[in-house]
């Protein structure tokens, strides 16, 4: 039998070297044809770039579109001006005259015709160009894409309305409301960032929408964005729907009022007041804001009970406000405090992990001496199996990391970084004899590009002077803080923090591992969303980022915190 | 869900799979993503030994996680999970240095027993190093196609060269780490070897 196999494993070798030289060439063609190409293109760019501005600058650009149109013809030329013309559009100065270049040289249709093609990446990456060029002429021809299919396009598609601007953009997006949020990726929060960048022009329509639909949905959405837009016409809006029946749309109405009332004259403060006894935290955090923004006196006996409130949002309502009366809240709170009968915390859910499993105890075969043949047998066709399923796996990944890089190229990720939506992240970072490197992680951690996230550090019981680097590194401060230990872990030491980094805490605890140091972070976390780093490792700064997009554009609803009342 | 675990040593790999046996059995929707940019930049061990203990630990928590999950394996109402991404984690990740190892045992005594021929085995090692090599390159080919981070030509040529050589002793220190992990768990022994980091980078 041996002998039969013997050329078939010799045509297999043989195969397998071909790959492998096919592989090595291909690589070393592409090399360097990709590195002459993008030499060409920046030698273009650079090209393009001066003549493009001294046309500009000498008025003369109209006349001069002869010119460029003619170099608009190749492929590497037209890249090269494509990218200058957004470099220019970036700087205020030329941005309309970009614009109109945008259209004039023929991109804007190019891209548009792009728009009927096939494949979904194509049509995503066109209706990402359209958006960024600013061409608000293509609004008609952008916003049946909102009808596609595919939820990737709906997408891509809101987010470059957005950033058109134009009425027709958001009366487009207006009218397909309610199914938008049901068939696309984009969760209520990303609409809602994109909707906000309209600004307070739209608040009428809005408003219209708003009466229109029935939708809950709908609704809290446009509460939301009319909440970040605050202007001041949405008050009546928002008072007729504080009574509604929905909470979650009660709760935008609130925050609206939050927002917004405290500007406006004759509001109905007492309204605001009974809703500070309401059972649900997130409409007493908004009340309780909202009679803060307003220094509203008749609340603040009202306002200091809630200083002792079981959920840490609430207690924090008040903190936020600058210049609060600070000696009127004292009082009121030790008025409180005499009424209580004890203070009482809820203890946090416990799950504790299911018995330790015993692994069962298996015995080593030993294969007899007549077995070894069968062995044999069984060697080769596992190895068939196993290099199978290898390959398998090569030719998905290949797929799927080429779709993923293309994406990239139209992500969102960078509009997030400068949105309100965008959810804080705390970052936990066990430590154990970490003295070493650990300056240098936490230093890579802070400086990472993202707008709201806090950085946890959690010292394992070190036994050598990772605490002592961190102290002298970051001029840490030792802090009592209120910590409830919903997940059981070793007991806490301290807390330090740090006058130069508010957003850095370092935990001190006895030794207990590295899940029990994850759990004790995220015991602390003020955040639902947690990134878990080693205490080795650097992080580049646009981690958080790349990491939040897609979560945020996901279909699946976000994470319940602990005092948020998720689903059972 | 009671957080991380503190049994397992490796809790990454655990939360993942408590995580999606939790949402498939309590049949809520969930999504679990990986993203294949490379963001984070960490050590690696400096020496044989401290190597070792890691690549040990990698074993050991992935058997922790196969045994403590025991019931996912093979059951269709954990779907992908349970059908294919477990069985492949016990058939091929765990059972392979098994493999390995014994095979060299076999094989030696297959050659005093004149069961196969010195040329046939040649032939066979021969196509198993060559496959190896052509899973390395295609792996450093699609890291050229995407992210480049090795503009250097001196650097690819160190990359393939390393895909060539991992072949010849470095595979098989690996397999005979593994095997112990599994050793040691069988004898009661699990817990987490501690790895020293260097002072330097």
């Amino acid at each position: 039998m041996h002998e039969a196999l013997r050329p078939i494993i010799g045509w297999l070798i043989a195969s397998v070297l071909t790959f492998i030289a096919v592989l090595l060439i291909f690589t070393a063609l592409r090399r360097l044809i990709h590195g002459s190409r993008y030499k060409r293109l920046d030698s273009k760019r650079n090209l393009f770039h001066n003549t493009v501005v001294r046309f500009i600058d000498s008025g003369q650009v109209f006349n001069k579109l002869k010119d460029l149109r003619r170099h608009a013809r190749y492929e590497v030329d037209r890249l090269a001006l494509e990218d200058v013309l957004f470099q220019i559009e970036a700087d205020g100065r030329y941005r309309e005259t970009a614009r109109k270049l945008f259209v004039e040289l023929g991109f804007v249709s190019h891209y548009e015709r792009m728009l009927k093609g096939e494949s979904t990446i194509t049509r995503a990456s066109a209706i990402d160009k359209l958006g960024r060029m600013g061409s608000t002429g293509s609004t008609e021809k952008l916003v049946p894409m909102l009808e596609a299919r595919e939820p990737e396009i709906i997408g891509v598609t809101v987010r470059a309305l957005s950033k058109l601007g134009s009425r027709g953009a958001i009366r487009g997006i207006l009218e397909r409301m309610p199914r938008l949020l049901d068939r696309s990726l984009i969760t209520e929060k990303a609409l809602a960032a994109f909707l906000v960048k309209f600004g307070p022009t739209v608040a009428r329509d809005l408003i219209n929408c708003l009466e229109a639909t029935d939708s809950p949905r709908t609704k809290s959405l446009l509460l939301e964005v009319l909440a970040q837009i605050r202007s001041a016409e949405a008050v009546p809006a928002a008072l007729r729907h504080l009574g509604d029946e929905n909470t979650e749309v009660m709760v935008k109405a609130m925050k609206v009022v939050e927002t917004t009332a405290p500007g406006v004259d004759g509001f109905d403060w007492d309204r605001i007041m009974e809703r500070l006894e309401h059972p649900s935290w997130v409409v007493k955090m908004h009340a309780a804001r909202a009679l803060g923004n307003k220094r509203y006196e008749k609340a603040i006996g009202e306002l200091s009970m809630l200083l002792l409130d079981e959920c840490w949002h609430v207690r924090n309502a008040l903190r936020q406000i600058p210049g609060y009366p600070g000696v009127d809240v004292l009082h009121g709170f030790l008025r409180a405090l005499r009424k209580l009968p004890g203070a009482g915390d809820g203890a946090g859910d416990k799950e504790t992990a299911t018995g330790h499993a015993r692994g069962r105890r298996q015995g080593m075969i030993s294969f007899l001496v007549a077995l070894a043949v069968g062995f044999n047998v069984f060697v080769g066709f596992y190895y068939g199996l196993v290099n199978v399923v290898y390959s398998v796996l090569l030719a998905l990944a290949l797929v799927a990391i080429l779709k993923h890089v293309k994406r990239i190229k139209y992500s969102s990720r960078y509009d997030f970084s400068s949105s309100p939506e965008t959810p804080p992240v705390s970052v936990v970072i066990p430590a154990y004899n970490e003295e070493g490197d650990i300056v240098e992680s936490v230093k890579s951690a802070l400086s990472l590009n993202y707008p709201y996230f806090e950085v946890i550090v959690v010292n394992d019981g070190s036994s050598d002077g990772t605490l002592r680097r961190l102290v002298d590194s970051f001029g840490l401060r030792r802090i009592d803080l209120v910590y409830r230990d919903v997940i059981k872990t070793e007991k806490v030491r301290g807390f330090h923090y740090s006058v130069d980094f508010p957003n850095l805490i370092v935990v001190d605890k006895e030794r207990g591992g590295k899940s029990d140091s994850l759990n004790c972070g995220v015991n602390i976390a003020r955040s639902p969303y947690f990134c878990s780093v080693d205490a080795d490792s650097v992080l580049e700064r646009d981690s958080l980022l790349r990491l939040v997009a897609p979560m945020l554009e996901s279909t699946v609803s976000r994470a319940p915190s602990p005092c948020f009342p998720g689903p059972p | 869900m009671g957080g991380y675990s503190r049994k397992n040593v490796s809790e990454d790999m655990e939360l993942v799979v408590k995580l999606r046996k939790h949402f498939k059995k309590k049949k809520r929707p969930y999504k679990i993503k990986f993203i294949s940019d490379p963001i984070c930049w960490t050590e690696v061990p400096e020496n044989l030994r401290m190597l070792g203990r890691q690549r040990r630990r990698w074993h050991l928590g992935l058997m922790q996680s196969i045994i403590q999950h025991r019931s996912v394996l093979f059951n269709p109402a954990y779907g992908k999970l349970g059908l294919i991404v477990m069985p492949y984690y016990l058939l091929v990740e765990m059972l392979s240095p098994f493999v390995e190892v014994f095979g060299y045992i076999v094989v030696v005594m297959s050659f005093f027993l004149h069961i196969i021929s010195a040329e046939f085995f040649l032939l066979f090692l021969v196509l198993a190093v060559f496959y190896g090599i052509f899973l390395s390159t295609a792996g450093v080919f699609l890291e050229e196609l995407t992210y480049k981070r090795y503009p250097k030509w001196g650097h690819l040529a160190k990359l393939l060269l390393f895909g060539i050589f991992e072949n010849f002793g470095y595979r098989q220190l690996n397999s005979f780490w593994r095997v112990q992990a599994a050793a040691n768990y069988f004898m009661g022994k699990r817990q987490w070897e501690y790895v020293m980091r260097s002072k330097n980078h």
